[in-house]
């Protein structure tokens, strides 16, 4: 049991943060600049919102596969397979949880105030400061919704996990797809103790959530 | 610093095409709205790149399409005060005022934070957040804040344009003061001839994204160019003072040149200085020496100026530095004769004049 919850918060804990950087990148470049092929990133990017994580596990699947390229460096480089392994698993929740993360991104980055960043320009920062010390604390509140709402969404991942890194007990079995197995096997009891376990990381995650959101109103209006 | 600017910037129909030589001291911009002001003072600070063109500060070229010169906001040393302050809301007044200050190169600090706080009046407030500050206390942040980082120019964006009497006095002062005091340079876009004409030493006209004329502030009053935007009905003169003292509990004395004028009870201390305003249609014109009048002021003084063209007509009065200007009718203009260099007398109540004092 104990296993199987460490496991579950490895996978969607190293999902998350990989996800952080790249979300915040591209909340960025989506948010404040003006690129061409807008419309075509953001499509792309939510696209896993809007398909089914079974066909986007598939996806996955002919990445990261065996035979496929990805696969085959893989295996180059670290002499192993990325699928049906723990890696596998981190890799779909981390595509799966993406657009829920940016979205919130995008939204916090577009709310800041231009003149601000202006301001601190004129006040001798250069953009990498900016960005850090001006851009990046006006979107706290943003920032922390798109992380936690990414890590609950990679720690409940079920549909595209079980395509590209199945349900091995031990190995790549989270929360998710053991409740799954349980119920199948008629072991009512052990999965309700999963599925009160599930409820219990989901109201810890979201009031985790409020106290950073608190604490950073908290902090700003002194 | 001589500023040097000659950029076209197009945004769909409209188009900035500017060229100007900007001279020491302070340089209002002044047009109606969306005349290209804002885009001007933008290309200035590296906010916005010109479709085309030269802008030289301090003959250092910062944006040249030519060379493909253009030198990032952050290294022209401008400061930017905007309309709505733009204090960094997640930052008490302190931080604010450290940001551009811990940036800037020791050997570049005109003044120490100390002086800066002192001068604007913050030290009550330096520990507070920003997001409850009133509309005055921000623009004081904002200004010190910009001078905080000891900028080669200071670009002004409508800074007194939400801010109530009081608060626009005492800003006009400091400005006055940082501009001849550290010899600071500054541009100025505003919509108001009175701030115009009390702070800027020369101005430019714009509109359209053109510039139509050039000059003297006092143009302002003055030009057919500006004549159908300007609300002339709201003029006032926008005077700096020293007290002088308490004639009794409701009247003080106020020093401005060799002009004692009596004001309404001002509560600043004896040698303190003090911005005061007289709305122009406020003050009468008298060829003869009035005798037996409640009004408390009767200043001797010599016209220097008058504008027959626009109603109302202004007269420009001078007399011991102190320059005040009237607004009459032309009626009244030409019944009484009136002409350049004659003298008159000005009759001003004491409670016509407004302190626009802070405290």
């Amino acid at each position: 049991m104990v296993d199987l919850i460490l496991l579950s918060l490895q996978v969607a804990v190293i999902a998350t943060l990989i996800n952080i950087p790249i979300a915040i990148y591209v909340g960025w470049l989506i948010g404040r600049k003006n690129i061409k092929g807008k419309l075509i990133l953001e499509t792309l990017i939510s696209l896993p919102l809007a398909l089914p994580p079974v066909v986007t596990g598939y996806f996955l699947l002919i990445l990261v596969g065996r035979e496929a390229p990805l696969g085959q460096l893989s295996r180059f480089i670290f002499g192993a397979d990325i699928v049906f392994t723990w890696v596998a698993s981190a890799i779909a929740a981390s595509v799966v949880s993406f657009p829920l993360m940016v979205r919130a991104i995008i939204v916090a980055m577009q709310g800041v105030d231009t003149t601000l960043e202006r301001s601190a320009r004129s006040l001798g920062a250069g953009p990498l400061r900016t960005f850090l010390k001006i851009t990046m604390p006006l979107c706290y509140n943003g920032l922390v919704a798109g992380i936690l709402l990414g890590f609950v969404r990679a720690i409940g991942e079920f549909g595209a996990t079980i395509v590209v890194a199945g349900n091995i007990p031990g190995r790549t079995q989270t929360i998710p797809l053991a409740i799954y197995s349980k119920v199948q096997l008629g072991k009512d009891s052990e999965a309700l103790n999963l599925i009160f376990i599930s409820t219990l990381m989901a109201i810890m995650t979201l009031i985790v959530h409020h106290w950073l959101i608190i604490r950073g109103s908290k902090k700003r209006t002194g | 610093m001589p500023i040097e600017v000659n950029v076209t910037k197009k945004y769909g129909d409209f188009e900035l095409m500017i060229q100007a030589a900007i001279g020491n001291g302070i340089t209002g911009i002044f047009g109606p709205s969306a005349s290209g002001k804002s885009t001007l003072l933008n290309c200035i600070a590296g906010f916005e790149d010109p479709d085309d063109g030269l802008i030289t500060l301090n003959s250092k070229t910062v944006f040249s399409s030519r060379a493909k010169t253009n030198v990032s906001p952050e290294k022209r040393r401008v400061g930017y005060v905007h309309q709505h302050s733009a204090l960094f809301p997640h930052l008490t007044v302190k931080k604010n005022l450290e940001f551009g200050y811990n940036l800037t190169e020791k050997y570049r600090r005109v003044g120490d934070l100390e002086d800066i706080v002192h001068l604007l009046q913050l030290e009550q407030i330096m520990d507070r957040g920003v997001i409850n500050l009133s509309g005055g206390e921000r623009q004081r942040v904002a200004l010190a804040r910009s001078l905080a980082a000891s900028p080669d120019l200071l670009l002004l964006d409508e800074p007194l344009a939400s801010l109530d009497m009081p608060f626009r006095g005492f800003i006009l002062e400091k400005l006055r003061e940082v501009s001849r005091g550290w010899n600071l340079d500054m541009i100025y876009v505003s919509h108001s001839v009175s701030e115009m004409i009390a702070l800027a030493d020369s101005v430019i006209v714009i509109r359209d994204g053109m510039k139509v004329v050039e000059g003297n502030s006092s143009l302002l009053l003055n030009n057919s160019s500006v004549a159908d935007y300007v609300d002339y009905a709201s003029f006032e003169n926008i005077l700096h003072g020293v007290v002088d003292g308490s004639v009794d509990q409701n009247v003080s004395t106020l020093t401005i040149g060799d002009v004692k004028l009596i004001t309404p009870k001002l509560t600043s201390e004896k040698g303190k200085q003090v911005t005061i305003s007289i709305k122009a249609s406020d003050i009468i014109v008298s060829k003869y020496p009035p005798v037996a009048i409640s009004a408390r002021n009767i200043l001797k003084v010599s016209i220097t100026n008058i504008n027959h063209s626009e109603n109302p007509t202004f007269i420009r009065c001078e007399t011991g530095g102190c320059i005040l200007t009237a607004a009459l009718t032309m009626q009244s203009v030409s019944d009484l004769g009136l002409r350049v260099s004659d003298e008159v007398y000005l009759i001003i109540k004491a409670n016509s004049v407004t302190p626009m004092e802070l405290y």
